[in-house]
């Protein structure tokens, strides 16, 4: 069940979801956007479930995903700090 | 590293794949394989400002699996005005058996290199969907905002819609709700072009100034956009050959309002889907409108809703005037809900630099940052949304 999974879980889970075509060993540095490993598809779902686990809109103005979301530990970095706001 | 897929070649477009981009875009402009080649033929094979056609093409095998395509604009900025060919990236489309496999990063990556040595400084995107948006953003695009939609509904349509589902749940009645003359109540779907005279050969009138008419009068309409001046903010070259290459998207209709007195006083463009694809054709756009006085503005405006009660109306509002504002406004014309969050289908404008190196603060044209939406004069015939 997703509620006894932790939010790293979930993160690797719904990546290697969407990267399941892909022969890459998902690590906490993996690069996912700047090497192309998620497609916009693949961002637009992680994304909505960052949207998800914090409870919060992104605010599409000021965000740059290559930046804050290109490995797992920046994505789970970037939940955290928006849990705390 | 994530590995790319091998076996994936970029290539830009030579007229050997029209028969293949013609069929690709099945997934994306229609079902109609005639009706993509005429919309490939209109907006790339005959863009005034890019010749030849430059669409960046993934190729597996010699198969054509996936797109981006750039069409050619002609920006225009400060006072006296500076005039600059762009590149707006539009369609993209990759096949589903492809996707997820970095193929658009990587048309993307070959895409900004070719643009550098073909001298471009920027690229400009004003029709991205909520999942292209996102991924621009990941590759180095801004937003400079959203473009303000702004909706007027029509409670007409609303009405007669209850009518007949009123009609369908009612004994003895139901069989009959279907053939109520819905057509005449605009509940079809009919073409916008059906509000103009019939047969053609006459313009519709409205009172006496306004002319409703299926082309566009190109000349006219860029003599009155020269008399009415230019404020100095970012905008798209209207002259005579804009305007005539621009009316000709196959995959849209267009109908124009013209109030004239001596010489042409305003125009205000509607526009209608064709693309089984589209949204609904009971969507009308408004995506260009000029006059030289708020009082003939107002006019082909109420004009515009006279003629189309049937339809639901839109407009972007991002850079128009105050003024003009609070004339939709007094006719109804509400925001569409403006939400944060990924999943609001918003249109926006984004900008980018070719090169990856320049810093984001020197984005400019004349002055003018591009990531500032006050800097800018947009109307949606200037996206290929309208």
């Amino acid at each position: 069940m997703s509620g006894d999974m932790s939010i790293r879980d979930r993160l690797v889970r719904l990546l290697e979801e969407g990267t399941k075509d892909s022969v890459v060993e998902l690590g906490d540095d993996t690069s996912l956007i700047r090497s192309g490993l998620l497609d916009s598809l693949g961002l637009f779902r992680l994304a909505l479930w960052i949207e998800k686990e914090t409870g919060s809109r992104l605010d599409l103005e000021s965000l740059d995903p290559a930046k804050e979301w290109d490995s797992i530990e920046g994505i789970l970095t970037f939940v955290a700090k928006h849990l705390e706001g | 590293m994530a590995k790319m897929n091998p076996g994936y070649e970029i290539v830009t477009y030579q007229p050997d794949f029209r028969k293949d981009v013609v069929e690709l875009q099945k997934n994306l402009w229609s079902p109609d394989a005639e009706l993509n080649a005429a919309y490939l033929e209109w907006k790339h094979e005959r863009n005034p400002y890019l010749q030849p056609p430059l669409l960046y093409l993934a190729l597996h095998g010699q198969k054509v699996v996936g797109m981006r395509s750039m069409f050619g604009v002609r920006w225009e900025f400060g006072i006296p005005a500076k005039r600059m060919s762009g590149i707006c990236p539009d369609d993209l489309v990759i096949v589903p058996e492809h996707r997820n496999r970095g193929l658009i990063t990587k048309m993307m990556k070959s895409a900004f290199e070719d643009l550098e040595k073909r001298g471009y400084p920027y690229v400009f995107s004003l029709s991205a969907g909520k999942i292209t948006r996102l991924g621009s953003l990941a590759m180095g695009w801004r937003s400079a905002g959203s473009m303000q939609p702004r909706h007027w509904h029509s409670r007409r349509a609303e009405y007669f819609q209850r009518i007949r589902n009123i009609a369908r749940e009612t004994r003895f009645i139901w069989r009959y709700a279907d053939k109520l003359p819905y057509r005449h109540w605009g509940m079809s779907q009919e073409s916008l072009h059906g509000l103009c005279n019939p047969n053609g050969m006459r313009p519709k009138k409205i009172g006496s100034r306004i002319s409703v008419e299926q082309g566009p009068r190109a000349g006219e309409m860029a003599n009155l956009i020269s008399r009415i001046g230019h404020d100095g903010r970012i905008r798209h070259v209207r002259d005579e050959e804009y305007l005539s290459w621009r009316f000709r998207n196959p995959l849209h209709r267009y109908l124009f309002l013209y109030w004239e007195e001596k010489d042409l006083e305003g125009y205000l463009v509607l526009q209608q889907y064709v693309s089984e694809y589209s949204l609904s054709k009971v969507r009308v756009n408004i995506v260009d409108w000029e006059a030289t006085s708020l009082r003939v503005r107002a006019g082909l405006l109420r004009a515009a809703i006279r003629l189309s009660p049937f339809v639901d109306l839109n407009i972007w509002t991002a850079t128009i005037g105050a003024e003009t504002k609070n004339l939709l406004r007094d006719v109804g014309f509400q925001p569409v809900h403006e939400g944060v969050g990924v999943d609001q289908e918003q249109p926006c404008l984004l900008v980018r630099s070719v090169r990856a190196d320049v810093p984001e603060v020197e984005w400019s044209l004349g002055n003018r940052r591009l990531q500032d939406m006050a800097n800018w004069d947009i109307r949606m015939i200037y996206s290929m949304q309208g």
